[in-house]
């Protein structure tokens, strides 16, 4: 198992223990306030992360070859998971975040309760996380 | 719990006594959205298709007679329930939302022309705004609105002064489906009239409150949905004066509406149903009329009186938590509360709860002017209705301080305190 699968199901088996959703949710804004600060200029509409029922803003570059970004909400359970992203995938080689699955946030015990027009937000972060990864990886 | 309450709970709603859900047991106070139909109006719906089902007005056989006979035994039940002078004042709609954007079509095309004025209010759901919004821009009116005061009310003094320019037609709830607010929709009718302009009052809200008659309110024009009394949704009503549905052209057209044609002049029928083209949505009108022969069987200053009691000790039970911010402050709350948790999001608050086992609402409630006036982005609404208990309320309260106690622990500052 690569190190990206690893932490998500490392993620996974935290949330696990977690059995009540309550506590689950509580998890995430815990995890919230960890997320570094982001600097003012990243709350920009070019970083906006189309399709979010929250706002969302995510900004990603290539450093020594690896993938870095930062990212922000509006919202601690959008900022929880946010957080979670960015242990699975920041500071990882840009070959391995280009192709990585990242597959922990489609859970049940994550998603379980969110309505489908967050579900589909989420799913927009993903796919900018990776679409950002493959377009760096391809210039380095 | 008063004790007609909860028989009736138990007896007709057993998905309010045992709904789960993710192992949770359901505590419903979302009935602003939509209310649970009470085992009485699917009993009648499922028997209208077992053994009544057929097209009104067109068939000279029995079911035809028999479902005609039903439809306009509903229009009477309707009359009788809003005050109207006449079942043929009744038209049948779909809910409140066609009914309103049936009336503005209508507006538009017969009354409106460039340069006249419609008022609404800040307070209005959507689509009490938006239809009278298009019908402006089609006849090139104007649509100005009366403020909301930061209680939560509407601004009658600034009401006065719009009436002055004289506007064809006020538009307004009898009960903000945000805050709560009962309007003096006697007064402001009344106001309205000396300055010449017709009222148009969305009632969604409003119809299990014991609203008085729309003769005696005096109102021109009433809407509401079947789906708030306990009904079916899919079927609700738009009431008009009789001197104003006959002056009004029918904004929609098709079958069943027509009296004669020598093509191309055509004659419609006589209102109602000059405004009903098309085949009715005749089970939903059928459970519709059991819907409002259950509520009046149970009594509205019964059920207004219960469920004012329990919005009251919402009220009083949410306000007392460190941390909660109830919207407004109106002097007379009918069937809904909407508050924030700030600094987390309203969406946020409901999922958290949603885990707990209760259904609420989150967001705007298609009342984006009222949240924007508030200074809030969002809120999360509970609106209870008879079937709900004090006990519901306080089991809600509780998970709320819960909620609170984990946010603060996990380091958001709610409440202004960070105790991370």
């Amino acid at each position: 198992m690569d190190e990206i699968a690893a932490e998500q199901e490392q993620i996974l088996k935290e949330f696990r223990e977690l059995e009540d959703p309550m506590a689950r949710y509580s998890y995430l804004l815990a995890l919230a306030s960890l997320l570094p600060s982001s600097p003012d200029d990243l709350k920009s509409p070019d970083y906006a992360v189309k399709g979010c029922q929250s706002s969302v803003w995510l900004k990603a570059w290539a450093e020594d070859g690896r993938f870095r970004f930062i990212a922000d909400s509006d919202t601690y359970i959008i900022k929880g998971l946010l957080y979670l992203l960015m242990n699975v995938l920041d500071g990882r080689p840009l070959a391995e975040a280009s192709g990585a699955e990242l597959y922990f946030w489609r859970d049940e015990m994550l998603l379980g309760s969110f309505d489908d027009s967050r579900k589909k937000g989420i799913s927009y972060v993903a796919a900018t996380l990776r679409t950002r990864a493959r377009e760096l990886s391809k210039n380095e | 719990m008063h004790d007609w309450q909860a028989l009736i709970r138990k007896r007709d709603f057993p998905m309010i006594e045992n709904a789960q859900c993710r192992g949770k047991t359901v505590v419903y106070l979302d009935n602003a959205a939509t209310t649970q139909a009470s085992r009485p109006v699917i009993w009648t719906m499922e028997n209208y298709y077992m053994r009544q089902h057929a097209n009104v007005h067109r068939g000279v056989y029995c079911m035809s007679e028999e479902a005609t006979a039903a439809m306009e035994e509903t229009r009477q039940l309707v009359a009788e329930f809003i005050g109207a002078a006449s079942p043929d004042e009744v038209v049948f709609t779909s809910g409140t939302t066609q009914s309103i954007n049936f009336l503005a079509e209508a507006f538009a095309a017969s009354v409106l022309k460039p340069g006249d004025l419609v008022l609404a209010t800040e307070m209005e759901h959507n689509s009490n705004l938006l239809p009278w919004l298009s019908a402006c821009s089609r006849s090139g009116a104007e649509l100005a609105l009366v403020p909301v005061t930061a209680d939560g009310e509407l601004d009658l003094e600034e009401l006065g002064r719009l009436l002055e320019k004289k506007p064809k037609l006020l538009a307004v709830c009898a009960v903000s489906n945000v805050l709560g607010t009962v309007n003096p929709l006697r007064e402001i009718a009344e106001m309205a009239h000396a300055a010449g302009a017709a009222v148009a009052v969305d009632a969604a809200q409003a119809m299990r409150h014991g609203l008085p008659g729309v003769c005696s309110l005096g109102c021109d024009f009433l809407s509401f949905s079947a789906h708030k009394i306990m009904g079916p949704t899919g079927s609700g009503i738009l009431y008009g004066k009789r001197e104003w549905l006959e002056r009004l052209a029918p904004p929609h057209t098709g079958g069943g509406m027509v009296s004669s044609m020598q093509w191309p002049e055509i004659n419609y029928e006589d209102i109602p149903l000059k405004f009903e083209a098309g085949t009715p949505n005749l089970a939903g009108i059928a459970g519709f009329g059991a819907a409002i022969e259950y509520i009046q069987a149970l009594g509205r200053e019964r059920i207004s009186e219960y469920e004012v009691s329990l919005i009251k000790y919402a009220e009083k039970r949410l306000s007392g938590i460190p941390g909660i911010q109830i919207l407004g402050s109106p002097a007379q709350r009918f069937g809904a509360l909407s508050f924030t948790v700030p600094p987390l999001q309203a969406y946020d608050v409901a999922l958290m709860l949603s885990a707990e086992g209760f259904a609420l609402r989150s967001g705007r409630h298609c009342a984006n002017l009222l949240h924007e006036k508030m200074g809030v982005s969002a809120s999360v609404r509970l609106s209870p209705a008879f079937y709900n208990t004090k006990n519901e309320i306080e089991l809600l309260a509780a998970a709320l301080e819960r909620l609170l106690a984990a946010a603060k622990k996990a380091g958001v500052p709610v409440g202004g305190v960070k105790n991370g």
